[in-house]
């Protein structure tokens, strides 16, 4: 089993399939020592990470890990205090449109209708195209997403599934490589959580121009199913723990692969892992608690 | 059973409006009864409904005449506020060194009441029209820079990341995010500038205007035509009602999206 728990520093190296990614064309984001805060706090501390082009890689950690601020310095809303992300070589230094973000609920502008929050990322896509096309490809986009002739709906109207879907969608519609996704199912109920899982999936995979994909996330089966590579998070400060890489390539048939001995076994694994780090967290807390009675 | 549901429904609501115009009965009815039925009903101070119904049918042409000339001070004036106020208040609460710069000064010159500008603005300017219209726009405009430089201060976090990603600049963040999110805010500074408006409006009428809705009831107060003054008065106060109204339909229907 592939579970690569990192040094002290929380710094790990590895990535996918070793050997294969290390090339510079084939990295989509390099992450060199980054740290981030406020004042003497760090959120986040020394994190390295490579990620490869195509990769699917589910962030998984406790709340208050920092994974959400990860995602957010990777799409440049945030500025790290130290350290550098690099986007295809490029340091980041604001969010731009190659690097699209589906956040938990509210990627959409509520003023406007679902199509109208399509084409304004078309516009941004493609120029010089005439409001009919445009309308036409905001329809196409919401049918590629399952959601049908409702593009003159506006957002408070439907369901938070149905925004999600429509978040989706204008990631799509912005042509970005990269989408970065911030707990985008969290708020969903059960079954809608599961066929967005499986919409995401069919959408990334099946596609010969693959997109890379993070997706923050704090549950250990929803990681292990999406991701080809799951980067464990501990807190405070926020740090790389684990990388593990999933080997059920191709398997993903939920049912089979949830009964299997495999998976059961990796996402106890990486459950221990987790209960590790909160409970060090406990430790510090009833430490602290101790010392104030004194 | 759904036909019977409805019923209730629209029963209900029946009950509603019926509280809604309790006060207006009993009002009118001590109105009536207190001009009718005291020995004070042949003081020509206090008219009784029926003269001052006649007083207001006979006085209609010239009270129509006198809206048109106050809504000729009334429009130019609040829209170029409101137009002005929002573009501002958008620009001023969005480029930070502005705001900075704008709001001491807007905290200091808002709360003056506009009214003391009245006598100056006669003054300085060539025709009452336009000292009216620079009175009206001084004090609509107040309300709307505030509260637009506020809530465009304010924009929610998420509407900024959301415009990031999209990669707008800084002119279609304006005006594609900061716009709609900030119309709340300017809705309610409209609806406090049309009050506002209005008595500034009247009162300037009452300075130095020869025709208008403030000149009617202060030119009949005057001669001491009490039914005709009263009759001004409800008429002011029906326009006033109508244009919040109207106001209020069209902030409903422009912010259908806020919940």
């Amino acid at each position: 089993m592939s579970v690569i728990k990192s040094d002290a520093e929380g710094y790990s190296h590895r990535v996918g399939n070793e050997g294969e990614v290390d090339t510079d064309s084939s990295i989509e984001f390099s992450v060199e020592n980054l740290s981030f805060g406020y004042d003497s706090s760090l959120v986040l501390k020394n994190i390295n990470l490579k990620i490869a082009r195509g990769e699917f890689i589910a962030v998984l950690g406790p709340s208050g890990c920092g994974k959400t601020s990860l995602l957010r310095l990777l799409a440049g809303l945030e500025t790290p205090v130290g350290g550098k992300i690099l986007h295809r070589g490029d340091v980041v230094t604001g969010p731009n449109i190659t690097r699209g973000v589906v956040f938990q609920d509210y990627s959409l502008f509520p003023w406007l209708n679902l199509r109208d929050n399509l084409v304004i990322a078309i516009n941004k896509a493609r120029k010089g195209l005439s409001k009919a096309e445009r309308d036409q490809i905001a329809e196409e986009y919401l049918d590629l997403v399952g959601l049908p002739g409702v593009g003159f709906k506006h957002p408070y109207e439907i369901s938070g599934g149905m925004r999600q879907r429509c978040a989706i969608a204008r990631s799509l519609a912005l042509g970005s490589p990269v989408l970065l996704m911030d707990e985008p199912f969290g708020a969903l109920d059960p079954v809608n959580r599961l066929r967005l899982q499986d919409l995401l999936l069919l959408l990334s995979r099946n596609n010969s121009n693959r997109r890379t994909i993070v997706f923050v996330t704090h549950d250990v089966e929803e990681a292990l199913y999406l991701g080809d590579r799951v980067i464990v998070l501990g807190s405070n400060p926020g740090r790389i723990i684990a990388e593990i890489k999933v080997p059920f390539e191709g398997k993903h048939f939920r049912h089979d692969l949830f009964q299997s001995k495999e998976f059961r076994e990796l996402s106890q694994q990486i459950a221990a892992l987790y209960h590790e780090d909160i409970e060090r967290q406990l430790e510090i807390g009833s430490v602290v608690g101790e010392g104030e009675m004194i | 059973m759904t036909q019977q549901q409805h019923h209730s429904v629209h029963h209900h609501k029946g009950i509603k409006g019926f509280e809604g115009l309790l006060l207006f009965v009993g009002i009118g009815l001590c109105w009536q009864v207190t001009t009718t039925m005291l020995p004070l009903h042949d003081s020509t101070l206090y008219p009784s409904p029926a003269v001052t119904f006649k007083a207001l049918q006979d006085s209609f042409p010239e009270l129509l005449k006198g809206t048109l000339s106050s809504f000729l001070i009334l429009i130019p004036g609040y829209f170029c506020a409101v137009i002005l106020g929002a573009m501002w208040g958008i620009v001023a609460g969005t480029v930070g060194w502005l705001h900075r710069a704008f709001d001491p000064f807007a905290k200091v010159v808002a709360p003056v009441p506009p009214t003391v500008y009245i006598p100056y603005a006669i003054a300085l300017m060539p025709t009452f029209r336009i000292s009216a219209i620079l009175v009206v726009f001084i004090g609509v405009f107040w309300p709307v820079f505030v509260n637009t430089a506020a809530g465009a201060a304010a924009v929610p976090l998420r509407y900024r990341d959301n415009a990031g990603i999209l990669g707008f600049g800084r002119f279609e963040y304006m005006w594609r995010v900061v716009f709609p999110a900030v119309l709340p805010n300017i809705f309610a500074g409209m609806s406090v500038g049309l009050a506002l408006a209005f008595i500034l409006l009247t009162v300037a009428e009452l300075f130095g205007a020869n025709e208008g809705l403030g000149r009617f009831v202060q030119y009949y107060a005057d001669y001491a035509d009490y039914p005709r003054m009263v009759a001004g008065i409800l008429y002011t106060g029906g326009v006033t009602f109508g244009s919040m109204a109207l106001l209020d339909f069209v902030k409903r229907r422009v912010l259908f999206w806020v919940r």
